[in-house]
């Protein structure tokens, strides 16, 4: 983490789930880390984006029943790096999304920051995207 | 002869001395002499015989005996027919001559049936009177035999073809060709049996005719051959046609035998074996009520009806078997509760079952133009049609499950197996497919695994959010005392929700109940300072989880530093339905606790309890701190999360 510090980074949370969108935005937050969100659902998260300009997103990949693909997919396009946080296992998502990751829940702090190591630094610091 | 009649002694005869016999007689008599041919010469009122060497046959066993007597008394068997005969003759002064013609003559014991070719000749006095009759003849009987002979077995060739064909019917062919039998032999009883050896050789009779009604039939029956005598166990048992004449005078009969015979009414008895290597395994039997001297020709003639009789009803009965398998396997395929199917080797439907169109949604027109790769699965084809050509090469039967498209565009999962059949040489002919619908348990596997699925999700949910729990717990409460403590009381907290939610198999819950439980921890001392009060609302699983913990917070804050701190304090939890703005309000509100100051931090309870609720059931939620005690607030619009009851 020392090398590519993930402080300044604005990472949108989207998370249907209070009390673990809270961990994961606390997670965040010791790392310097700007959350943007959390959003609850896929709606939410689109306006969201709508309004601002993110680095990277951490995605549950169920949202109480509808999936956060639309929300990767604008993100895909967009060019911004995400991460899937998923209680299901990997299965579609990576080969729907190849360049993203995928966290299992539960996940420690270390696999979040990992995970989050291959964004690019924040907006205009000139980190190279991977791929 | 002409010595013989020379010699006779005629001096008792009404014919008187031959020196004194008149000129036509001597006339008559040496034309018959000299004749080559069977030649008789009646004479006198009387009619009496005289006869050449070649006429000697047919007086057969009345030879010499019959020289110089009358008609009558020679031919008294006959004389019914032929007595007519010389009275037309001496009437009308006109010569006969009969082909053919029927005498049933008696020859040793028996009468038997003879057939003749015969002139009568009137041979006239000097004066013009009728004196005597010229007869030439010779028996044809041989002739007359070998042509009915002939005549029958041709007739009883075509009987038996009419009998057999798909519909054979091996008794109808017995019954028909015993008829027959019995009716060209003019027999009392004909029967065919069936020989079953062992320690008592026994035989089955499978069926018999009889010429008349009151003969006792035997069919159904079987006999112990031991109990007819030597001839009937030993000969015919090894092939050897057996023929009585009379079983009561036969020399190797006698006592039982001939009692035995005598019980079934048989007095000539004539068996005609069916033989193996020596082995007799069925025979023609056939009887006469009367005794009977069975002509070679007759025994050769039921010798070859049995033959032919045997071999026809085995043919019948293999065919009678063949199709009784034929319709049995076509009662299984067509009742089968399995679907079932023959396809030709390039796939095409040959003929299909009904449980088979149900299965794949067509009737059987329909399939007769259709094609195994036609009612497949697109995505099934490919292993489907390479497992067939497999199948068709190897001869390896083979099974798999896929999927059949019926015409509604819907699919039915199905374990198939495929059989290759074969032709009469062993040539690959068809394939014999059996379908098995197994949709019901495809779909129950699929549920299975989607439930599995679920399960995971969820445990991994809650693992996540006790993980995330205890991280929270961590940052506010660092004494391990205290943080045990907390931390339990929230998990318990969670724990209610989840007893909740599985009561109601993860639907919803009510929000009364999620109060109640919340709070009942709380309100077990002094009931009456907690007042619950609210319409029906139901929260969806989550919404609830976060609903239960959020109130958890409010509960124990109160407890530790709010109104359920001191025994004047009270929590009054309302919640209410606007059905005209479709919005549900939620209030907690603290009274007569110790005087409230806004906190100078917020921590963890706080942030679940406002932002929280509102992030994960929508709306607003506000955390107030007047001084007279807490206020929580909580307006959200109705949701597929939050609705009234």
């Amino acid at each position: 983490m020392t090398d590519r510090p993930l402080s300044g980074l604005r990472i949108l949370v989207v998370e249907d789930e209070a009390m673990i969108s809270m961990m994961i935005e606390d997670m965040l937050i010791d790392h310097g880390v700007t959350v943007v969100g959390p959003a609850g659902s896929v709606a939410q998260a689109l306006a969201m984006l709508d309004e601002e300009e993110v680095d990277g997103a951490l995605l549950d990949v169920n949202l109480g029943g509808e999936k956060s693909f639309p929300i990767a997919d604008v993100l895909t396009e967009k060019g911004v790096r995400i991460v899937f946080t998923t209680g299901y296992g990997e299965s579609g998502v990576g080969a729907r999304y190849p360049n993203a990751r995928t966290l299992q829940k539960p996940f420690r702090t270390a696999d979040l920051e990992s995970a989050l190591a291959h964004f690019p630094g924040p907006r205009g610091s000139g980190g190279a995207p991977e791929g | 002869m002409a010595g013989r009649i020379r010699d006779h002694d005629w001096s008792t005869s009404p014919l008187g001395p031959v020196e004194g016999w008149p000129a036509p007689l001597k006339a008559a008599l040496g034309i018959c002499l000299n004749s080559s041919y069977p030649t008789a010469v009646y004479w006198g009122p009387e009619l009496r015989l005289l006869y050449n060497d070649a006429w000697r046959p047919v007086a057969d066993d009345r030879h010499p005996w019959a020289l110089g007597r009358s008609a009558a008394e020679v031919w008294p068997d006959i004389w019914h027919v032929v007595g007519d005969q010389f009275a037309h003759v001496v009437a009308t002064g006109k010569g006969l001559s009969t082909f053919d013609q029927m005498l049933p003559m008696r020859r040793g014991d028996a009468v038997v049936e003879t057939y003749w070719d015969y002139s009568l000749t009137p041979i006239f006095d000097e004066r013009g009177a009728i004196a005597g009759v010229f007869n030439q003849g010779v028996e044809t009987t041989d002739r007359v035999q070998t042509t009915r002979a002939q005549k029958f077995l041709l007739g009883f060739g075509d009987l038996l073809r009419a009998g057999s064909g798909p519909d054979v019917d091996p008794d109808a062919i017995l019954h028909s060709a015993l008829d027959a039998i019995g009716g060209h032999l003019a027999a009392a009883r004909v029967g065919y049996a069936e020989v079953d050896h062992g320690a008592a050789p026994t035989c089955h009779v499978l069926g018999d005719w009889r010429s008349r009604p009151d003969l006792e039939s035997l069919a159904g029956r079987r006999y112990e051959l031991d109990r007819y005598g030597e001839p009937a166990r030993g000969e015919a048992l090894s092939g050897r046609v057996v023929a009585v004449a009379d079983v009561r005078t036969e020399e190797r009969l006698s006592g039982g035998p001939v009692e035995a015979f005598g019980a079934i009414g048989v007095v000539a008895n004539l068996i005609v074996p069916i033989a193996r290597d020596g082995r007799t395994f069925a025979f023609l039997f056939v009887n006469d009520d009367r005794p009977r001297r069975w002509t070679q020709r007759e025994i050769d003639t039921a010798q070859e009806a049995a033959d032919r009789l045997q071999l026809a009803l085995s043919e019948a009965r293999a065919t009678a078997r063949l199709r009784e398998s034929e319709l049995r396997s076509a009662a299984i395929f067509g009742q089968a509760a399995v679907g079932m199917a023959e396809v030709s080797l390039h796939g095409r439907f040959l003929r299909v079952n009904d449980a088979m169109e149900r299965l794949l949604g067509r009737s059987a027109e329909e399939l007769a133009a259709a094609t195994v790769e036609q009612v497949t699965h697109p995505d099934d084809r490919a292993e489907s049609k390479s497992r067939m050509a497999e199948a068709s090469a190897t001869g390896q039967s083979f099974e798999f499950e896929k999927r059949y498209l019926r015409p509604d565009g819907s699919l039915v999962w199905a374990v198939t197996n495929v059989t290759r059949l074969v032709d009469e040489r062993g040539r690959p002919s068809s394939f014999l497919a059996v379908a098995a619908d197994i949709s019901e348990r495809r779909e129950a596997e699929r549920v299975r695994a989607l439930l599995v699925a679920e399960l995971n999700h969820r445990v991994r949910n809650n693992l996540a959010t006790v993980q995330a729990i205890a991280r929270q717990t961590r940052r506010t409460v660092r004494d391990p005392d205290a943080f045990e403590k907390v931390f339990d009381a929230r998990l318990m907290a969670l724990s209610s929700a989840h007893d909740l939610l599985t009561r109601e198999a993860w639907s919803s819950a009510s929000l009364d109940e999620i109060v109640r439980l919340v709070l009942a921890p709380y309100a077990s001392e002094r009931p009456d300072r907690i007042a619950i009060s609210g319409a029906g609302v139901r929260l969806s699983p989550n919404a609830a989880v976060t609903m239960a913990m959020a109130l958890h917070e409010l509960a124990a804050n109160a407890a530790r530093f709010g109104a359920l701190s001191v025994s004047e304090g009270r929590v009054d939890t309302a919640w209410s339905i606007d059905r005209e703005n479709e919005i549900v309000a939620v209030e907690w509100r603290e009274t007569g606790g110790p005087a409230v100051s806004p906190p100078t931090r917020r921590g963890y309870g706080s942030r679940l309890i406002e932002r929280g609720v509102a992030q994960e059931l929508g709306g607003e939620a506000r955390l107030e701190f007047p001084s007279e005690g807490v206020i929580f607030t909580f307006r959200t619009p109705f949701s597929e999360k939050v609705a009234p009851q």
